[in-house]
């Protein structure tokens, strides 16, 4: 099951052996077909338009509201430094349908590594599941190791099980990354942000792991709420010249939840025309040490409108096209009988032309 | 192969890989419930039109710039993607219709795109649907699927016959053939030549 990959040893880098020595696919095809037969010889409806339900992984963004009592703005001008791995890891989900208990949805993750300007990928999954009340304690669960109550569940909707079981499955493919990496700069897709004090443990620990490595994790976040007043912080430095980081950290901030940093915050502007976008960098390392990370990712890594190729790659690689919807619903009828229903769209038929709103 | 649509005398039929079937081809719609069925030749053949394919082939590392990489895919779901991708939609002409055995020109019914078969019809079982008779055989040559084709002379006598097709189909070919073949049981041939075109018709290969 686990795929063997062989890559050309180099005299300063040896490729990760990654699924050598985890049994993440195993893993994940465990949870994956103890919860689909189930539906054996059962019907779904798949979701009314394909496109209209592809969707991703929560961000783990928070807004913050800045209030402005003192400005230390520091802006710090980069430069590329060349010769070291990036590597970035990104993990999408998708609903493909409901049955009659629950719904159906896959998950699939992609890492991508550039080393000495080459690219390479790594795919895993598709996964389907299979997810209703009965048994999303148990996915999660059996997916995590640990205990969560289905009390503690109970009000979790099959949606937000989805969006946790994503969650879990990015958490360990960082994990296995973070293990067999070495001297390398780690992108996620996200903030190194976390609102629960379990998910911190986890965030940190992982962290933890790939800085024993000699590692930087870098989050990004694509599309940030942070404000700095009413501005969005993201157009603060849109004017100023690239590549340049702005620290955000010192200035006072007004949580609006109960949040843990696990990174320092920065405003990042990599590419001249390029957008700016929030970047974490792991505050247990020095802001110098931080810096020198974010050179080494702009000195080997492309930079397109501004965001990490690796990591633009990881979202595409991961994606789930229409086309994939298909063939996944395709693997459900062969292997489990499952049969496909139309579903109707109630809103065309309680009101005919009048129920499309700006649909077309 | 599953029925897609239905547009005048034309049928569009869904096919995947391992179903094949070329252009020129002959399909039989069997509507189990009307007991009728559809005879059709494949005129043309195109890629399905699934959504996302060209997200699909865009990232897809055949290219030597693209990223090398691969797939853990434990439970192969990739094959089912990649069976998709390849979907065909056969472009049919629909020519009659089979009722009892017999064959009548009728093309204006709707065959159950959930309660039919469709399979390839064998021109041999076409032909003897079409009931040629034997009579004086004029060779026109073999089908697709290595049949000999012929036409009977007899059919032909008394009745205004015409040959229509586009440009280059073989339309001055098949009117040697048959001229040919009717000089072969002495008839008188009288042919108004405006090109030009059958005036060596009567000599062999080597002139003669």
């Amino acid at each position: 099951m686990n795929e063997q990959l062989n890559y050309t040893v180099t005299p300063r880098y040896i490729f990760p052996q990654i699924m050598q020595n985890t049994d993440l696919s195993k893993k994940l095809l465990e949870v994956s077909t103890r919860s689909l037969p189930p539906i054996k010889a059962k019907s779904f409806q798949p979701f009314e338009t394909v496109l209209e339900y592809l969707e991703q992984k929560p961000q783990s963004d928070f807004s913050l509201d800045l209030e402005l009592k003192a400005i230390s703005p520091t802006l710090t001008p980069l430069n590329a430094i060349d010769e070291t791995p990036i590597i970035g890891i990104d993990v999408s989900c998708i609903r493909i349908g409901e049955t009659e208990t629950g719904i159906i949805c896959a998950i699939r993750g992609a890492i991508v590594w550039n080393v000495n300007h080459h690219y390479s990928y790594l795919r895993i999954g598709p996964f389907p599941f299979h997810i209703t009340e009965e048994n999303k304690c148990e996915v999660l669960n059996h997916s995590n190791g640990k205990a969560f109550s289905k009390i503690g569940l109970h009000f979790s909707s099959l949606s937000e099980v989805l969006g946790r079981l994503c969650s879990q499955i990015e958490r360990w493919i960082q994990t296995t990354v973070s293990y067999s990496t070495k001297n390398s700069i780690i992108l996620w897709d996200g903030s190194l942000a976390t609102s629960v004090q379990s998910n911190f443990n986890e965030v940190f620990r992982i962290i933890k792991i790939a800085r024993n490595q000699g590692n930087v994790i870098l989050g990004i976040t694509k599309i940030t709420t942070i404000r700095f007043l009413d501005w969005k912080i993201t157009d603060i430095i849109s004017s100023h010249e690239a590549p340049c980081l702005f620290e955000i950290e010192d200035l006072p901030l007004q949580d609006t939840r109960n949040m843990h940093f696990l990174g320092r915050i920065y405003i990042a502007k990599l590419a001249k025309s390029g957008s700016t976008f929030r970047l974490d960098i792991d505050r247990a390392i020095t802001k110098e040490e931080g810096i020198r990370a974010v050179q080494k990712l702009i000195g080997n890594d492309l930079i397109y409108q501004g965001y990490p190729e690796c990591l633009r790659l990881a979202h595409i690689y991961s994606t789930f096209t229409a086309n994939d919807v298909l063939g996944i619903q395709s693997f459900l009828t062969h292997e489990y009988g499952l049969k496909i229903l139309p579903r109707n769209n109630m809103r065309k038929v309680l009101f005919g032309p009048y129920g499309t709103g700006f649909e077309d | 192969m599953r029925i897609f649509k239905k547009v005048g005398n034309t049928l569009h039929v869904l096919s995947f890989p391992g179903e094949d079937t070329e252009k020129g081809d002959y399909l039989l719609i069997e509507d189990r419930k009307t007991g009728k069925a559809m005879i059709a030749q494949i005129i043309d053949i195109q890629f399905a039109n699934v959504p996302g394919v060209m997200e699909e082939l865009l990232r897809s590392p055949e290219t030597e710039a693209s990223a090398k990489g691969e797939d853990s895919d434990p439970l192969d779901i990739m094959s089912h993607i990649l069976y998709i991708q390849d979907a065909r939609l056969l472009v049919c002409k629909i020519y009659g219709t089979m009722i009892d055995g017999k064959i009548t020109p009728e093309n204006n019914w709707l065959p159950s795109r959930t309660h039919s078969n469709i399979r390839k019809l064998q021109t041999e079982v076409l032909l003897k649907l079409i009931g040629i008779s034997n009579g004086l055989r004029i060779d026109l040559g073999i089908t697709q699927d290595k049949t000999p084709l012929t036409i009977d002379a007899c059919e032909m006598d008394g009745r205004l016959n015409i040959i229509t097709g586009k440009k280059g189909t073989g339309k001055s070919h098949l009117s040697k053939l048959l001229v040919l073949g009717l000089i072969q049981y002495g008839a008188t041939v009288i042919v108004l030549d405006i090109n030009g075109e059958y005036i060596n018709l009567g000599l062999t290969e080597d002139g003669k």
